[in-house]
């Protein structure tokens, strides 16, 4: 049994999974970034801007993962290469070229960055427009500004309602990193794989990695109850005793302010 | 207007002195008109209560004086402004406070700063002042031991008094009220009720659209019955409730008030 659990495949099991969270939070980041773009993108009144953000989320959330990666991976090479002979080339005399191929990460966050943004996107977009028609004329009426009415009346509560799909979304793609194996990217799923080639048990070995990946959404999972407990307020109040005590302070008529951190 | 000439129609003493002036506002959605050419002046102090039928164009009437909805003809002036563009608009929703059927304060704000939003982000006041400010208000509706608390936890009547600290803190020239308490418990109607006479004796000018007509009697200076967006017929509460001139008028009392 000694060859069955090496120290060198506890070592090769947590390089992978320290890559997958590496993987994943990276291009989930990213995949934020992005729809936040394309949400916003797709609040635009000019039809251009709008129809390039609904060309995007429709590409991308109606094709595979899989096949946005193997794209990103070993379609872009062979795009670059035309891209430069038919177009840097002769523009710039050979001077301004598109750099080599991306590494497998690389093409691997960039695939899976641009699909889950399309998700992201409709999350976003769907918060902010939840928010009640009534809640922006209360205050519009009051004379406050667009910027305004955005910043401090639609986004605070529609983060609030974005925050479990955001959960949801982060969970299905810390499983989705496991993809990145198949263009080699040595992450949980590629170095299990290659462990069961030296101890040849794969009912362990993969029963190992789906309890280090269960174990990884369940901190993910906790991360999301927390965010929301945080990002409601009556439930923050009640969930902290240091707070509790401040705003205890406060009501007593000790505070000005009723912001965090008045005094 | 032909329907336009119940008496205390031209109630408004002085003529250039109206604070707010409509004439000939029409609103269409799309093929409905909600507005067919309404005409009004309410003057500086003056408390005009809205009644009519649902449909009949009421909330439309007082959603176009603060801009909320744009009217499609006619002029509407506000202390002197005119509403038509966006610049003016801004201009006159400071001056003039709204108060809604559901309350519509912000969640994810205590009730302090509901109130204290707009005078600082609008006006530039002082975070000092406008809790002072707020306080005082908070105070005059009745609240201010609530000023800590979120809106959900507060009860409809006490949260549509929010909404009127939070309008007033603005210190509009004039409140404009859309059904505040339709949306309530038979029992909180009257604290709500309370406020607005209270303010009404300090000389508010107001527009009020309500089902309350114990209210209408006793606080309107002017009532306003409309019906299929006209002002069908205006007069004070007396002359309104006792001799209306109009049927559309009789018909809809006889309907409000049997029981």
């Amino acid at each position: 049994m000694s060859n069955v659990v090496t120290p060198a495949i506890l070592h090769a099991l947590l390089k992978g999974a320290v890559l997958s969270v590496e993987l994943s939070v990276l291009t989930y980041g990213l995949a934020l970034l992005f729809g936040l773009i394309a949400a916003l993108m797709r609040r635009s009144r000019n039809v251009v801007v709008k129809g390039v953000a609904r060309f995007y989320i429709e590409l991308f959330r109606g094709t595979p993962a899989l096949v946005q990666i193997f794209f990103a991976y070993f379609a872009t090479p062979q795009i670059f290469a035309w891209l430069n002979r038919l177009v840097f080339e002769p523009l710039s005399g050979g001077r301004v070229m598109i750099p080599p191929p991306l590494s497998p990460f690389a093409a691997a966050v960039l695939a899976l960055s641009m699909g889950y943004g399309a998700y992201l996107a409709e999350v976003i977009r769907a918060g902010i427009e939840s928010i009640h028609k009534g809640q922006v004329e209360a205050a519009a009426s009051l004379g406050l500004g667009g910027r305004d009415i955005m910043r401090f009346v639609v986004i605070p509560p529609a983060i609030r309602l974005m925050i479990p799909p955001f959960g949801n979304y982060a969970l299905a793609l810390l499983k989705d990193s496991s993809l990145a194996s198949t263009i080699s990217v040595v992450e949980l799923t590629l170095s299990t794989e290659r462990a069961i080639s030296y101890n040849y048990q794969p009912a362990m070995m993969w029963a190992a990695a789906a309890v280090i990946y269960l174990a990884l959404s369940i901190v993910g999972s906790f991360l999301f109850s927390y965010l929301e407990v945080v990002a409601d307020p009556i439930r923050r109040r009640r969930g902290r005793p240091l707070t509790r005590l401040a705003t205890a302070s406060e009501g007593a008529g000790a505070g000005t302010g009723d912001e965090e951190g008045g005094a | 207007m032909s329907a336009d000439s119940g008496s205390g129609g031209n109630g408004s003493a002085g003529n250039g002195a109206a604070l707010i002036t409509l004439e000939g506002v029409e609103k269409h959605f799309g093929s409905f008109k909600a507005l067919r050419g309404v005409d009004l002046e309410v003057d500086r102090g003056e408390v005009v209560v809205v009644i009519g039928p649902s449909g009949s164009g009421k909330s439309t009437l007082i959603r176009c004086i603060n801009g909320l909805e744009a009217h499609d003809a006619g002029t509407i002036t506000v202390d002197g402004i005119r509403i038509k563009d966006t610049r003016d608009l801004a201009e006159v929703r400071r001056e003039v406070g709204m108060v809604f059927q559901q309350f519509n304060l912000f969640p994810e704000m205590t009730v302090l700063r509901n109130v204290t939003l707009a005078p600082m982000r609008v006006r530039r006041a002082s975070r000092k002042l406008a809790v002072d400010t707020a306080r005082r208000l908070l105070d005059r509706v009745g609240i201010l031991e609530q000023a800590h608390k979120y809106p959900e936890e507060l009860s409809g009547g006490q949260q549509q008094r929010v909404a009127i600290a939070r309008a007033l803190a603005m210190e509009p020239k004039v409140m404009l009220f859309d059904e505040p308490t339709s949306a309530l418990d038979p029992e909180m109607i009257n604290e709500v009720l309370d406020v607005m006479k209270d303010l009404a004796a300090q000389g508010m000018t107001m527009i009020v659209v309500t089902h309350e007509m114990g209210f209408a009697r006793e606080v309107a200076d002017r009532v306003l019955f409309m019906d299929g967006g006209r002002v069908v017929e205006t007069g004070t509460p007396e002359h309104f409730f006792q001799n209306p001139t109009e049927d559309r008028t009789k018909l809809f009392l006889s309907k409000i008030l049997r029981h």
